[in-house]
């Protein structure tokens, strides 16, 4: 039977292997940073918080048990310290509307790629920052970062059926920033015109 | 699930990835690899964040401020007490 290759990569971990390193690096960095910089708004909080799970990852690869599954691993340890991180700091409420501001510099950002940042994305990204931490999380683990709810459900350290309701609750907030969104740039857009 | 929610997440879906910077992207792998190899000490495991390094400094430049506006604050108070109160 084919084993799942991140269980593969655990192992190979655990053996010191820095080409398994690598993998694991590549697969998730993008992910992980993704879902750190939407929960944290801030570039420079998100790039320490993910520096430090790498570090995590690294410092207890001897111990990691064989049947971990990495990516639910290291979301669990990059949301945990969100959350420790917000609890020391309290956290700012002040959102930034305009996700694509938090792109990196060097990355070029062509005219084309800036018209496909398209007026909905900008109200949906608007809308995700502006739920709560709890709510943002559970949408951004399932729907952005493709993780199953019962794996999601344990990054979060909550039960299945608890999730299913916060997820559901998230859904039904979003939704609701959303219209409010349109009806403020419908708003805009008529007064613009006048 | 109604249509609504479905479309939602489709949308979530297609949100993009936001990259982290390349120069950030290379320290950290290549702190990571000292690591494994052994050319650098692992870290002692703390529930620090390295973020904390870029706040402290700060706050503590923020809280000396503080303290000596109020030192100066109490001090020109006693000055004023005392110089009314006929002491000097």
């Amino acid at each position: 039977m084919e084993q799942d290759p991140e269980l593969v990569l655990a192992v190979r971990l655990r053996a010191g292997d820095v080409t398994a390193f690598n993998e694991v690096f590549d697969t998730f960095n993008p992910r992980l940073f993704s879902f750190l910089i939407r929960m944290a708004k801030n570039r420079a909080v998100a790039e320490d918080l993910l520096e430090e799970t790498w570090l995590r990852l690294v410092s207890v690869r001897k111990n990691l048990q064989p049947e971990t599954r990495l990516g639910a691993w290291l979301f669990t340890v990059a949301r945990n310290l969100f959350v420790s991180y917000c609890r020391s700091r309290a956290c700012e409420q002040s959102h930034t509307g305009d996700l694509i501001l938090l792109w990196p510099a060097e990355r070029s950002r062509s005219p084309f790629e800036l018209a496909h940042y398209n007026e909905f994305e900008q109200r949906l990204e608007t809308a995700l920052a502006e739920l709560p931490p709890t709510y943002r999380e559970v949408l951004l683990l399932v729907g952005v970062e493709g993780l199953r709810p019962a794996d999601a459900a344990k990054v979060c350290g909550i039960s299945a059926e608890a999730f299913r309701q916060r997820l559901s609750r998230a859904r039904a907030l979003l939704s609701q920033h959303l219209k409010s969104g349109e009806q403020r740039h419908q708003t805009v857009s008529i007064e613009s015109r006048l | 699930m109604t249509k609504d929610h479905d479309e939602l997440f489709e949308a979530l879906a297609r949100l993009r990835r936001i990259p982290p910077a390349t120069q950030w992207e290379s320290r950290v792998r290549a702190r990571c690899h000292s690591l494994i190899d052994g050319t650098e000490p692992e870290p002692k495991y703390s529930s620090q964040l390295t973020c904390h390094h870029r706040l402290p400094y700060a706050m503590g430049f923020i809280d000396v401020a503080a303290a000596a506006c109020l030192f100066g604050y109490l001090l020109a108070v006693g000055h004023e007490a005392a110089r009314l109160g006929g002491l000097l």
